[in-house]
């Protein structure tokens, strides 16, 4: 999905930067007829060819920086090694403080995660879509990672 | 001097036109790439147990499942060692089935684990409906911790 879009982008800007240069030549050949045919040239005010550049260093520098966001934002490949330690990547935390049905607001407020609670909140968690699931989860995650969440273990007698 | 004037407007729209689609374009990019990770420890608490045949062996396992200090649910694990598989690739197939504190939440990772170094791989091969955002999610990790990346 990422390379996708990546790939997309690159052509977008590709493009725009291509026409970009096409403009350039453009006004440089209207410049040069204008200059043969000995009428003022409007570079004589060079304010504008000057402001083109200007834009187009601004545009090339906000490429840049957003590529490099773009880079940090699709986190850690797949396969890289995992931390010894629960993560839940910092950068989704906005996105994880969302509200959901009542039953799972509700429980989630109390801030107690029993098996009477994982069963309470079963019936809504399996109605959801895979998106909504999966901000539930980092939602619990998170809450777990923070100690906002005590996850109660069932009673350990063994089968 | 009109005709030069409308082609700098021209490029001046259009250098608009670029800035606002590339903050479009990764503005969605970041949305949607945001990969959410969670590690997991494993803790064996049965026998790991060996079990021998004419094409292998099995080795079975359990325990609990941490997220940091908390028990959040239990797995099984299974082991396939193939003899079809040569010593110079060295490695089994694994199967481990997480199942949750409570309710009905249970996944399944299927990869293969190397003998060598102890590293697995693989991704979620089933989950229960409570647990659809670990679809098609990948893992790595080591016999006793793994991320699954969903």
């Amino acid at each position: 999905m990422n390379n996708k879009l990546g790939i997309a982008l690159a052509l977008i800007l590709g493009f725009l930067l291509w026409q970009q240069e096409q403009m350039r030549r453009e006004l440089q050949g209207l410049r040069a007829t204008l200059t043969a045919a000995h009428l003022p040239v409007q570079t004589g005010s060079p304010a504008e060819p000057r402001i083109n550049d200007r834009e187009l260093a601004q545009l090339q520098r906000e490429m840049a920086k957003l590529q490099m966001e773009m880079v940090q934002a699709a986190g850690a490949p797949p396969q890289q090694k995992p931390v010894a330690s629960p993560v839940i990547e910092s950068a989704v935390d906005a996105e994880t403080q969302r509200s959901f049905s009542p039953v799972i607001d509700n429980t989630l407020a109390l801030g107690v995660l029993d098996g009477r609670a994982w069963a309470e909140m079963e019936a809504d968690v399996t109605k959801m879509s895979k998106e909504e699931n999966r901000a539930f989860w980092m939602q619990v995650f998170g809450g777990i990672e923070r100690g906002e969440l005590q996850v109660v273990p069932p009673d350990e007698n063994s089968q | 001097m009109n005709h030069l004037s409308n082609i700098t407007r021209k490029s001046q729209f259009q250098t608009l036109l670029a800035a606002a689609i590339v903050v479009l374009l990764s503005a969605f990019t970041a949305l949607s790439a945001h990969a959410a990770t969670l590690t997991l420890s494993l803790e064996r608490t049965s026998t790991l147990t060996t079990i021998n045949d004419a094409e292998g062996r099995w080795q079975l396992d359990g325990g609990k499942v941490y997220m940091g200090e908390s028990v959040v649910g239990y797995y099984t694990r299974k082991k396939r060692v193939s003899f079809a598989v040569p010593a110079s690739v060295n490695k089994a197939a694994v199967e481990i089935t997480v199942i949750w504190n409570g309710g009905n939440y249970t996944f399944t990772l299927q990869g293969t684990q190397s003998a060598t170094d102890g590293s697995q791989v693989g991704s979620v091969s089933a989950a229960s409906a409570g647990f659809t955002a670990m679809h098609n999610s990948v893992f790595s990790g080591t016999t006793n911790e793994f991320t699954i990346y969903y």
